[in-house]
């Protein structure tokens, strides 16, 4: 099965100023992947290169099979909610709907109905005849999203789809980019929510001044980013046993009645286990074991501080972006207590 | 594709009143004219012939303006207010896009002539000039406005800005135009000369006097005044095509990263 999309040495540059540099990556058929980045990093020029918008300086990209050459090809296959989201605001959506509609050369007969679907799968239907210059951001987002469902795409193409929604718009949003992608369609996120990467995405790259810094799950990107994972440890009983032990310092909550202490672990399953002997040998009872994997945004900030420090002029290298890496500083400071 | 860029422009000219105003525009410059034209005592003085050519001038001369002002911003609309980008990850193609919009823009000068048909009619009774009245201005009108059309487009697709579009063209018809208002004594040098033969507003002009001052109503008897404005019509179109090829390799949305 060949890739949703592919991409080999891609070069983009405007002017002096390099926007994407040696790009390559693939994104599988049915993949979700988080496409994340800082400002600037290159992310939307990146979209705009794969949906056809801007043209490439070098590189190979196939979408869907297609090369960048077979533009109108690519654009039946895909649906984008790009970044700048500029709309008619004198026609209603349903309009709106049908306008693209008919541009996707979808019959008369099933117009009518596609744009009903699609109005409701957004939340949109009791205000399918309101002009779209009376919406709000969050509903204009929604209608941006309609628009790039108009053709059924294989590959879904989305530059902060959530940007102005509320938490339960964004919750929406994302329950129907859940079942898009159960559906078989690839979709192509990117987000500054880190948090909603994490949820949605079963794959992520991560980008940063036009290169790509990281790619995998987020176990693999915190390999790559050289931290280690973060276990929270939930105990009760003496809890005096704690202010002796060397790892005090990795106290980091105690609430409760009976009085329960939280413990912050960062290491591999060996280091938690080593922990969870020393607790109990201390009679104190764990009462929960978590995996923390809210952790994308210190593997976010490692891989593209490290980048940084990587291509600025007199850099530190490697070691000593690590070194300020917050996960590695909150290592340090569970260090310097115990 | 051309068919639902064209309505989908069209819809956008009379849900926001634009064209509207304009029309309304027309009509009152028209009415002002021809009463004038009419009414006033040293215009009536001349022969009924030459105050149609007036009118003629008058009728093509603000839809000239009227329809260049209009397109300046027909296209530079989609990129100012980002509404190009949805339009182009969509199978629509720029040649669609353009010639969707350049019928739209026609489609204003359309509604400006049949605004301008009962003036010519008033204005022509009894001189048996009537239709060829209509079908010169008609013609010359739709080849001169067309012409225009495609410049303003690749000046457009060049500058990216409505602004920019509208004052760079407004200054070219500005330049077409008043020369062709002046008299035939200001006219004597020889680059005065080669110049109001090129120019093609002056031979729009020139052939509408011959038509309706000199009596010379046929095709081939107007072809002097005809092939230049001909000739302007494919340089615009070379012009608008070099202009959307320049637009489709630098990217069909802005540079900014």
């Amino acid at each position: 099965m060949p890739a949703a999309i592919r991409v080999a040495g891609l070069h983009k540059s405007y002017g002096a100023t390099p926007a994407v540099v040696d790009l390559s990556f693939a994104v599988e058929q049915g993949e979700f992947l988080g496409f994340l980045g800082p400002n600037g990093a290159g992310k939307t020029t990146t979209i705009r290169i794969l949906t056809g918008i801007i043209r490439p300086d070098a590189g190979d990209v196939t979408v869907g099979g297609f090369t960048l050459d077979q533009r109108e090809a690519i654009a039946r296959m895909i649906g984008v909610v790009p970044e700048s989201r500029g709309f008619y605001d004198w026609m209603t959506a349903s309009e709106y709907l049908e306008f693209f509609a008919r541009v996707y050369n979808h019959r008369e007969s099933g117009r009518s109905s596609l744009v009903g679907s699609l109005l409701e799968a957004v939340d949109l239907t009791r205000s399918r005849d309101i002009r779209v210059g009376a919406f709000s951001r969050g509903m204009k987002q929604r209608l941006g999203l309609a628009r790039a469902l108009v053709n059924q795409p294989q590959i879904l193409f989305l530059d902060e789809p959530t940007l102005g929604l509320d938490p339960q718009g964004q919750q929406d949003i994302r329950n129907l980019l859940r079942t898009l992608n159960a559906g078989g369609t690839t979709v192509f996120l990117s987000s500054h929510l880190l948090s909603e990467v994490a949820e949605l995405c079963s794959r992520i790259a991560v980008i940063d001044r036009g290169r790509l810094v990281g790619e995998g799950t987020i176990d693999d990107l915190r390999r790559k980013a050289g931290l280690k994972p973060n276990w929270r440890v939930r105990v009760m009983g003496d809890l005096r046993a704690l202010e002796s032990a060397p790892f005090a310092g990795q106290v980091i909550d105690r609430t409760g009645t009976p009085p329960q202490a939280e413990l912050l672990v960062l290491g591999d399953l060996a280091d938690a286990n080593r922990l969870l002997d020393e607790l109990r040998a201390r009679r104190l009872e764990v009462v929960k074991l978590t995996a923390d994997n809210q952790d994308l945004e210190d593997i976010f900030m490692a891989l593209t501080r490290r980048q940084q420090a990587e291509t600025s002029p007199g850099s530190k290298g490697i070691e000593g972006a690590r070194a300020s890496a917050p996960g590695n500083r909150r290592e340090g400071r569970g260090g310097a207590s115990e | 594709m051309i068919r639902l860029i064209w309505s989908k422009e069209v819809r956008a000219e009379l849900y926001t009143w634009k064209s509207v105003l304009w029309l309304l525009t027309a009509s009152l410059v028209f009415s002002f004219t021809s009463y004038l034209l009419l009414t006033n005592k040293e215009l009536t003085l001349l022969d009924q012939t030459e105050l149609l050519w007036l009118l003629s001038q008058i009728i093509v001369g603000t839809a000239l303006l009227i329809v260049t002002i209009d397109a300046s911003s027909i296209i530079t609309a989609e990129l100012e207010q980002h509404t190009a980008e949805s339009l182009f990850v969509a199978p629509i193609r720029l040649t669609d896009m353009v010639v969707g919009k350049l019928l739209a823009a026609l489609t204003l000068w359309g509604a400006l002539f049949v605004v301008a048909v009962p003036y010519m009619v008033v204005t022509s009774a009894g001189t048996r000039l009537t239709l060829a009245f209509l079908a010169y201005v008609a013609l010359l009108g739709t080849i001169g406005i067309t012409a225009m059309i495609l410049l303003t487009f690749g000046v457009a697709l060049l500058f990216r800005s409505s602004k920019n579009t509208l004052t760079t063209t407004l200054i070219i018809l500005l330049g077409l135009i008043a020369p062709a208002l002046f008299s035939s004594t200001l006219k004597t040098s020889s680059v005065a000369q080669i110049f109001s033969r090129i120019n093609p507003v002056d031979n729009i002009f020139a052939a509408l006097d011959n038509v309706l001052v000199d009596y010379q109503l046929s095709l081939v008897r107007n072809g002097q005044f005809l092939l230049p404005l001909v000739a302007f019509l494919l340089l615009a179109l070379v012009f608008m095509v070099f202009a959307a090829r320049r637009f489709e390799r630098k990217g069909l949305v802005g540079s900014e990263g």
